[in-house]
């Protein structure tokens, strides 16, 4: 299970990557806003969340080699929408690696 | 065996726990004013040096000896902080009753000039008890009979805030006070004696002393400017830059002030209900309105109140008037059956009445010429999109490099209804495309870089039928649509953060309120896209619709959303149509403006927001050859987003 450190680096280098502009925005605040404020309140806004929370677990499953099932996976990008704010995405994302499934190292 | 004696063991250590418990009370000191009654009402004494006083109450009687010379010798005091004061402890009235002493009721008379915003304690250092045991009592905490505070929502206040001081004795919590039935009725005496000066007082604040009152609050989602007439820049939102150079930032005397317009009880609530319920209650109208937002606010009565009003009062994180959030979704104004599928409602309403000359048959049989009379029509239409069943979607191949994420998106909405109907005949003059469309979607979209402004590529694949309104033309046909959206022509309405000092906050707060104010936005998204096809269905169609066996189409167009302001949206959209499947009128063109006024969330649903929008739409669409609309609507629309059950996101 990844730590709530872990979490939070993995999602804040995803918001460097995906909207820097708006991190510098936020500056230490960054946590407080919400997803929306990084990603837009249109409907295609609420894609661009899911592949920015899926591109921060698959960094932190990555580190652990392993992977979610796909429920949690469902649960976790309808908990995380353009109103949640950062620090509980954190923390969704931190408890959703309580289920990760090693993967089996090849050959 | 070693369970027996783990059993000992704890049966031993708890009962050396219990034996080192405590079983008397604590002592316990409480600051009162003292109030005299004076013609009929109770007021503060007119004793300056014993305007106040800390009534003591003691577990165990002081010794008799020491009790009858607590006039000469000394065996305790007050002390705030590490200083002793200069007040002397005697035995308080309330200790005797009918002759009779109990000895463990002591007073300290306070004048008024004591710093109320201090802490006090009271100290024993040679209390001898009746059975001859020598106590050292070090800091007996001096406290309050009753508790103030602001409060956010009051059945009996409305939208303002209320100020309430209540009185109630808790027995459980502190006992010594209410032990005995002489205690309880000189404390109840008190208690009643202060309500009364409390709600008098109150209720007899003239306009001039309301006015001194300072009601400040502090919006949570609002950016404080500096006071008009101070130069300033702003770089960015929220940093104020003054003409030295440095930065301004609020404090508290640069809130929003409020002008009190009255603290009395309300009208319902009367002094011997007051007295009755022990609590003050007192409603805060205000001449300005309270904030729309959550907001911090604090009350300071600088107009020598009785001690119950004395310290300033905080209250944060009360909710404001109403929440209403601006709507994240926008609207769409494609034509009917090419709308994408991004929502899964979309209703709109409008009316039109208008009075108009129309021919009409002579009623005089013998005269063939038909007259003209006025006459009024009305005529309302319906833009109606549905997706019953959501829209399952899937994002696969995500993949960060080393500047921006791409992914791909796959959404498959197994059943569409779109449709822009009106009443009456379809005409020429028809108030609206007239058309329904049913059929199922899907659609990949290939995103290079996701972010804030995202690009990204759509491609969609629609299979339809379309028909006019009354089912008389019906023909079905697959559709493939291609929409590039350009991050740098795609930046809808944002949000922007600033971050400001809290100014009214508890310490355990972070000392920052972060306030999103919205930007202005823009969006332009070229389409394209062809349909092929088949009509179906012909029974008698009304005459404007062209009969075409074939559907061979291609289109271009347009869609620009400009949104200047929060609430205001603009949206623009034109097509040009070519049609393979007919000689004649092979071209046609349809453009639909809109402007829109975002209401905010719909009641208390996060996925539904409403509008009203003023609309005008020209041109034809297929299968209609010679109708076209040209009108200009006004209406309401509603708009909703996973509202269906079957929406998912995998």
């Amino acid at each position: 299970m990844a730590t709530l450190l872990q979490s939070e680096q993995s999602l804040r280098y995803q918001l460097q990557i995906d909207a820097p502009q708006r991190l510098k925005q936020a500056g230490a605040g960054w946590k407080k806003a919400t997803m929306g404020f990084y990603y837009g309140n249109t409907p295609h806004s609420e894609i661009a969340v899911d592949i920015g929370i899926r591109g921060s677990m698959l960094r932190l499953l990555q580190a652990d080699n392993a992977t979610l099932p796909p429920q949690i996976w469902n649960g976790l990008v309808s908990m995380i929408n353009t109103n949640t704010v950062v620090s509980v995405a954190i923390n969704t994302m931190r408890y959703a690696t309580a289920h990760e499934i090693p993967i089996p190292p090849v050959g | 065996m070693r369970l027996c004696r783990l059993y000992f063991v704890m049966v031993l250590v708890l009962s050396g726990c219990n034996a080192a418990y405590p079983q008397t009370p604590d002592p316990e000191a409480y600051l009162r004013v003292n109030t005299i009654l004076l013609e009929d009402r109770y007021v503060e004494t007119t004793n300056a040096n014993e305007y106040y006083y800390v009534e003591i109450y003691m577990p165990q009687s002081l010794d008799q000896q020491a009790y009858s010379d607590l006039g000469g010798r000394k065996i305790g005091g007050i002390a705030q902080g590490h200083k002793e004061l200069p007040y002397r402890l005697i035995a308080s009235p309330n200790d005797c009753n009918g002759g009779v002493c109990q000895r463990t009721h002591f007073r300290i008379y306070l004048p008024k000039t004591i710093d109320l915003t201090k802490s006090y304690e009271v100290f024993f250092d040679d209390y001898r008890t009746d059975t001859g045991e020598t106590f050292r009592y070090r800091s007996i905490s001096v406290g309050s009979d009753y508790t103030t505070s602001l409060e956010g929502k009051n059945a009996f206040c409305g939208n303002s805030l209320a100020l309430v001081v209540q009185f109630e004795p808790d027995a459980n919590k502190t006992p010594l006070r209410v032990l005995t039935q002489s205690d309880n009725e000189i404390l109840s005496l008190y208690i009643e004696a202060r309500l009364n000066r409390l709600y008098d007082w109150v209720s007899g604040l003239s306009d001039s002393q309301l006015r001194q009152i300072e009601y400040r609050v502090r919006p949570l989602k609002s950016l404080i400017r500096p006071p008009i007439g101070v130069s300033y820049t702003e770089p960015q939102p929220g940093d104020f830059i003054l003409t030295d150079g440095t930065k301004w930032e609020p404090t508290e005397s640069d809130l929003p002030r409020l002008t009190v317009k009255s603290l009395r009880a309300p009208s319902n609530r009367t002094k011997a209900m007051t007295v009755r319920d022990m609590y003050l209650l007192s409603c805060i109208p205000t001449a300005e309105s309270l904030p729309f937002e959550d907001f911090n606010a604090k009350l300071s009565i600088p107009i020598d109140p009785p001690r119950e009003l004395a310290r300033p009062l905080k209250k944060t994180g009360i909710a404001g008037l109403t929440a209403i959030a601006s709507p994240g979704k926008p609207g769409t104004t494609e034509k009917v059956g090419e709308r994408t599928i991004e929502l899964d409602m979309d209703v709109a309403f409008s009316f039109v009445s208008s009075v108009s000359e129309v021919e009409k048959k002579n009623p005089d049989p013998t005269i063939t010429t038909p007259i003209k009379v006025r006459e009024r029509t009305t005529r309302g239409t319906l833009d109606l999109r549905l997706n019953p069943f959501g829209t399952r979607s899937w994002i696969q191949n995500v993949e960060t490099h080393k500047d921006r994420t791409s992914a791909d998106y796959w959404g498959l909405t197994p059943l569409f209804i779109d449709s822009r109907v009106s009443t009456g005949k379809i005409t020429k003059d028809t108030l609206s495309l007239n058309r329904i469309v049913i059929g199922t979607q899907g659609e990949y979209r290939h995103i290079y870089s996701n972010g804030t402004f995202p690009t990204y590529y759509r491609f969609i694949g629609r299979f339809s039928n379309a028909s006019d309104r009354d089912f008389k033309q019906s023909e079905y046909k697959g559709t493939f649509e291609f929409r590039p959206v350009f991050g740098r022509l795609n930046h809808p309405l944002a949000s922007i953060q600033a971050a400001q000092p809290r100014v009214l906050g508890n310490p355990d707060d972070d000392p920052n309120v972060y306030v999103n104010f919205s930007k202005g936005g823009f969006e332009i998204i070229p389409i394209f896209g062809g349909e092929l096809g088949r009509t179906w269905n012909r029974r008698n169609p009304a005459a404007v619709v062209q009969p075409t066996d074939s559907v061979r189409r291609l289109y271009g167009g347009m869609e620009i959303t400009l949104t200047p302001f929060t609430r205001t949206k603009l949206t623009l959209f034109d097509t040009l149509y070519y049609n393979f499947g007919t000689v004649s009128k092979r071209r046609a063109n349809y453009f639909n403006g809109v402007g829109e006024y975002l209401l905010g969330k719909f009641g208390d649903s996060s996925r539904a927001a409403h509008s009203v929008f003023i609309s005008f739409e020209k041109g034809q669409q297929p299968p209609f050859k010679d109708s076209g609309v040209n009108v200009v609507k006004v209406g309401y629309r509603i708009t909703g987003d996973r509202m269906f059950f079957l929406s998912t996101s995998r």
